[in-house]
């Protein structure tokens, strides 16, 4: 069986805008090269968190493997397929940090069947399936409210919905506990290593190491342009060191 | 490619809903507009101006009232895109297994279906101010319509793909827009026009659709009658379709590359 994931030698570059297009677009970049040469698995069903400091390109990598940027260098696959291609975007559920990325003028129920249709599902597919997701994160009683009525907590927890809504075997995340309570955080970690996400491979940027730990046991570091680690969770005490500042 | 374009279109009419003093308030404004124009018709002495298009009530009601067909198709995709990109659901939406473009392009359903309605309301607004409808052919009707609104629609998916990439300005549609409102004949034929410019109006598709409204709705033009201008809104689209559907992904192309989906 195919990787869940698989990345070889990967690298992404923000290319340098054209001499003058910098200008008329108000700002001016130098090249930036957020990580290079990044190798690794993931096996269907395994949870890895992945690390680093900020500016070290976890989102840009996560982004990467959703097939939203095109590697400068190397291959990214999902089950065999290509980031790039439809096929592996259907393999992907992807746990947004922004609540902002739904419509808050819709409810709970309206949101993840718009969502659940844009990933191609029939009009009655994509309802129930965004009624068993809501149920696998607990977030039935809130289906029919406006998105906006919702909780920091809670518009996560419909993210998770969201990304679950078409079954896929790979669920990505970026900070998923970012703007949570440590009792939010707490149940969120047991979503995701309970019924919900079983049998899924799990990418999980995160910046808190006892997460990490108490969700993973394979840690990826990413930083200084490179994987630094890819291993257990690194201890308290060897983090500094490891993570010491983005390249 | 059916299920997400019915999604879209349910998704935008909800949300239109949900702004009820909204639609109170651009029913408002129509009726505010169509009785300006109904005064200011009473004004306008047609001999005196040497004004040969009949009733200047019908031809400016009309003329306003398709504009807004023209308003919608250039400034939908690029209103949208900004507020996807605002509220963070552009990546989740162009990072969807669908095609980008198409996507984009089912935005337009909703704009379509509240603009007819827009129209609808306007003509029957008109239509109490007295305004007198003769229906020539409505397959031609049909016919104009679809290719007005999708060349329109061409040049606004073209223009607002500049804002994938630079972000604001949309720059061209409103150079665009003012320059049809000048030239295409909505508040005044552009036979009245300099010789330059006038020639220079035959160059843009909106004079060709609102000849065609006009002489379909006020001088029951039969199709034969209106087959010149359906052929020359043809060859708009024509042009500006493969243009729309290689602009895009082009610039969609740029913006993942450079990073700027998620930037605004």
């Amino acid at each position: 069986m195919s990787d869940a994931l698989q990345l070889q030698g990967v690298a992404f570059s923000y290319p340098a805008f054209p001499q003058g297009v910098g200008w008329l677009m108000g700002r001016a970049r130098p090249p930036v090269t957020p990580f290079a040469g990044v190798s690794f698995a993931v096996a269907p069903g395994e949870r890895v968190c992945l690390m680093g400091p900020n500016g070290s390109g976890k989102s840009t990598l996560l982004r990467l493997i959703l097939g939203y940027l095109p590697p400068s260098e190397g291959t990214s696959r999902v089950l065999g397929h290509d980031s790039r291609e439809g096929v592996a975007r259907r393999l992907v559920g992807m746990v947004h940090p922004d609540e902002r990325s739904f419509y808050w003028r819709l409810t709970v129920r309206e949101n993840l069947a718009f969502f659940g249709a844009l990933w191609g599902l029939a009009p009655a597919d994509s309802a129930r399936r965004a009624a068993e997701s809501a149920e696998a994160v607990e977030l039935s009683p809130w289906l029919d409210r406006p998105f906006s009525d919702l909780s920091t907590g809670t518009r996560q927890r419909a993210a998770i919905a969201r990304a679950l809504l078409h079954d896929p075997p790979v669920l990505l995340m970026d900070e998923p506990t970012r703007s949570l309570d440590p009792l939010s955080a707490a149940r969120f970690r047991e979503w995701l290593t309970g019924p919900a996400c079983a049998g899924k491979a799990l990418l999980v940027a995160t910046h808190n190491p006892e997460e990490a730990r108490l969700l993973a046991g394979r840690c990826l570091v990413l930083g200084r342009g490179r994987l630094l680690h890819d291993g257990p969770p690194p201890s308290d005490a060897a983090l500094p060191s490891l993570m010491g500042g983005a390249p | 490619m059916l299920w997400p374009a019915r999604a879209i279109l349910l998704r935008d009419f909800r949300i239109a809903l949900s702004y009820r003093l909204n639609a109170v308030l651009t029913l408002a404004g129509t009726l505010f507009g169509v009785t300006l124009w109904y005064f200011l018709s009473r004004a306008v002495s047609p001999t005196s101006s040497g004004w040969d298009q009949g009733s200047y009530f019908g031809y400016v009601v009309l003329g306003t009232a398709f504009l807004g067909y023209v308003n919608m198709a250039l400034h939908t995709f690029g209103q949208k895109l900004k507020q996807d990109q605002l509220t963070g659901t552009l990546e989740v939406f162009l990072g969807s297994p669908g095609s980008p473009v198409l996507l984009v392009a089912a935005s337009l359903l909703w704009d379509l279906v509240a603009q007819t309605l827009q129209v609808a309301a306007t003509v029957g607004i008109a239509l109490l101010f007295g305004l007198r409808l003769h229906l020539g052919s409505p397959l031609g009707l049909l016919l104009l319509l679809a290719l007005t609104v999708v060349t329109f629609a061409a040049l606004g998916l073209a223009a607002s793909s500049l804002l994938l990439v630079f972000k604001r300005g949309e720059p061209i549609t409103p150079f665009v827009g003012g320059l049809f409102a000048l030239l295409g004949g909505v508040f005044f034929p552009p036979s009245v026009l300099p010789p330059l410019l006038a020639s220079l109006s035959r160059l843009l598709p909106l004079p060709y659709a609102l000849e065609g409204f006009r002489g379909l709705l006020l001088e029951e033009w039969t199709l034969r009658q209106v087959l010149p201008d359906l052929g020359a809104l043809a060859l708009f689209c024509a042009v500006l379709l493969p243009t729309a559907f290689v602009a895009f992904p082009l610039c969609l192309r740029v913006a993942r590359r450079y990073g700027l989906l998620s930037t605004y």
